[in-house]
């Protein structure tokens, strides 16, 4: 009796908590409980089990916006991607005077010209990482604004919660997603990534990363629905942070635009998500200028 | 950059600056240091918040001014502390190149990454308890707020700020052998209370930060009932319930739209009733030293489904040391540990409050004070 209760003073004195081992993490079948599972686990710093718990969650419910949003959350977090990995994908080498988005236009453009030069301060394995996360946080996040599309599909607490990031980062990921398909090997991210061999990588005398590459007009071809269907998210993503301040004329759905036709698209660069759209979009004329890349056309007609 | 870690900072002073969770901290840190019971065993000036019909049996006349109760978890005071650590880092960011611009934002992203601030200030100017009846003003503010890597690494923020201003008046009545079945002092009491309140509640990226628009409380007000009761099973044992909000108007909010709030107006915030029961037994140990010991055990809510049974219950222990003015307390609130002692007036307790769905998922841990005159 006295060695129990001193057992319990301990784990008491410790933080522990006596109840815990009356709840099995993660083994719960109720969709909650799922949801809770990996909101916790995510909010404790355990990102690793979070996408565990989540992975297993849309497998039993695939119709569960949270589960697809809070997974890409812990996607991106196990594979340790933050905003300046982003930021270091458009070092200073690309980005001139015209800030962050200018340099992710620089960088698209780059690849529309064919044959280039990206120089980034992430190293391949650095791309590698990046490409685990933005793989699952694409399909996650296209699976989130899905679901929120069909009428009853989510909760208004979910729409209100997800949306606007679910927007961002399918948008994000989209982008990335092509770019780093482009650079793999077997331009398949699913089978993960290795450099591409027709890549050169080097080191710059300033300590970042050089890639050199001649690329597959059929390989950018291949990846431009993930670029657009990011590009869909960011435009409305845009809309909404804006509000009422858009011009008449501006298309309601990023589907109905023909990039071609649309060179000059007047967009509100004063804010972050009139500048990120704007630089896609300028990024995207010029993919299509180069590649006329039919994925496009097929999703118009 | 330079707008990014300004987001940043500022996420860190709103985390600092205020409140949002319901709570039983109102009913201050005597409570909490024993496990957050209080239903069958609050004889002070938190009766009114706690059980009305302990108005029929205050510990005797009370007159309060400036009665104050403030929380404060330990995840805020990381980040406060982080905050000053790089005081000098935060002044000179302009100054800074741009890798070590990078370098510094993702320390303060991973330092805060998941942060769930939480801050609570509750302040009673004013307030009177003389049997059978009792009555005070109030104000009670709280704020939440966290900083996260979203679903593509840019950082979001969550906020929810509320605060309620409000007053309480409660009356008691109580009967000796109303029935033969109920031979002791059955007490019960009602108290009506009205709160006018303002919240804002929010999650933006960075993005939608960036578009400027201020944030807008809305605001609502209520008008509940709760109700309470005691019973003496014998000079030491004492059961109780209460009913908070048995019957409360619904709070329809009203102010200006903006693009992110959770809350519209014109949304209806549901009130809806919440039971709580409790036992309290005066220990009759003739221990050397201690006196008034006190024992105490809560159910929080048995009936709702939707709360997981071991995040229901609360147990303590009270005892005053060598003499009634300094006293100590030890419980378990949700599984976990909780402690306090008081000094005169001056209260302290350190909880941990659940927040995730089960016992032991998602511990808070938390300082609380109150202090009355």
């Amino acid at each position: 009796m006295r060695f129990t209760v001193l057992i319990l003073l301990v784990l008491l004195a410790g933080g522990c908590n006596l109840f815990s081992p009356f709840y099995d993490e993660g083994k719960s079948n109720d969709r909650d409980d799922i949801i809770g599972d990996v909101q916790a686990a995510l909010e404790r710093g355990e990102p690793d089990k979070a996408y565990e718990y989540a992975s297993r969650g849309i497998e039993k419910y695939p119709g569960c916006a949270s589960l697809y949003y809070l997974g890409a959350v812990a996607k991106v977090q196990s594979s340790d991607v933050g905003f300046t990995d982003f930021a270091s994908m458009l070092r200073s080498e690309n980005k001139g005077q015209g800030g962050y988005a200018a340099a992710l236009s620089a960088f698209q453009r780059g690849l529309a010209q064919g044959d280039t030069t990206w120089f980034l301060d992430l190293s391949p394995d650095d791309l590698a990482r990046m490409a685990g996360a933005f793989s699952v946080s694409y399909d996650y996040l296209d699976s989130v604004l899905t679901i929120i599309a069909r009428p009853g599909g989510a909760t208004k607490e979910e729409i209100e919660q997800f949306q606007g990031d679910s927007q961002l980062g399918l948008g994000i990921s989209g982008l990335m997603k092509t770019m780093l398909t482009v650079l793999d090997q077997d331009h398949n991210l699913d089978n993960g990534f290795v450099l591409s061999p027709t890549i050169r990588a080097f080191r710059t005398a300033t300590g970042g990363w050089s890639f050199t590459a001649t690329l597959d007009p059929a390989v950018i071809c291949g990846a431009w629905d993930w670029l657009e269907t990011g590009q869909e998210a960011l435009y409305d993503h845009y809309r909404t942070v804006v509000g009422g301040t858009l011009p008449e004329d501006i298309p309601t759905n990023y589907l109905y635009v023909h990039v071609e036709d649309w060179t000059d698209p007047q967009i509100d660069t004063g804010t972050l998500s009139g500048e990120f759209f704007e630089s896609v979009h300028d990024g995207m004329v010029d993919f299509h200028g180069k590649y006329s890349c039919s994925g496009e056309v097929s999703r118009h007609e | 950059m330079n707008k990014l870690i300004t987001i940043l900072v500022l996420t860190v002073a709103l985390g600092s600056s205020a409140l949002a969770r319901e709570s039983t901290e109102i009913i201050g840190a005597r409570y909490l240091g024993m496990g957050d019971c209080f239903i069958a065993c609050s004889r002070d000036r938190s009766i009114l918040f706690a059980n009305p019909a302990a108005l029929d049996r205050p510990d005797g006349r009370m007159f309060t001014a400036m009665g104050l109760v403030s929380s404060v978890n330990s995840k805020t005071t990381d980040v406060v502390r982080f905050a000053l650590d790089h005081r000098k880092d935060f002044e000179n960011v302009s100054d800074m190149s741009e890798a070590d611009q990078n370098a510094f934002f993702d320390d303060i992203v991973n330092n805060i990454n998941f942060k769930r601030m939480n801050l609570m200030l509750s302040i009673e100017p004013f307030g009177m308890i003389q049997r059978p009846v009792g009555g005070t003003v109030f104000s009670d503010s709280r704020a939440t707020g966290m900083a996260f890597r979203g679903a593509s690494g840019t950082p979001l923020v969550d906020a929810d700020l509320r605060q309620d201003f409000g007053g309480i008046v409660g009356f008691g009545w109580g009967w000796t052998g109303l029935r033969s079945f109920l031979p002791n002092r059955l007490s019960v009491g009602a108290s009506l209370k009205y709160i006018h309140r303002s919240i804002f509640s929010t999650r933006e990226t960075v993005t939608e930060l960036s578009d400027g628009e201020g944030a807008k409380m809305l605001n609502g007000t209520t008008v509940g009932l709760d109700l309470g009761l005691l019973y003496d099973i014998n000079s030491r044992l004492c059961v109780g319930a209460a009913i908070y909000d048995a019957i409360a108007g619904d709070i329809k909010w009203k102010g200006d739209s903006t693009t992110y709030s959770r809350v519209e107006p014109g949304d209806i915030e549901k009130i809806e009733p919440a039971l709580r029961l409790g036992v309290t037994c005066r220990l009759p140990w003739n221990v050397p030293h201690l006196s008034s010991e006190l024992v105490a055990f809560d159910l929080n809510e048995p009936f709702d489904g939707d709360v997981s049974f071991f995040k229901k219950i609360h147990a303590g222990i009270e005892a005053s040391v060598l003499a009634s003015w300094f006293k100590v307390r030890m419980g378990i609130s949700q599984g976990y540990p909780t402690v306090g002692l008081s000094v005169f007036g001056l209260t302290y307790a350190y909880y941990t409050e659940e927040e995730g769905r089960h016992a032991g998922q998602l511990p808070d841990r938390r300082h609380v004070i109150s202090f009355g005159l």
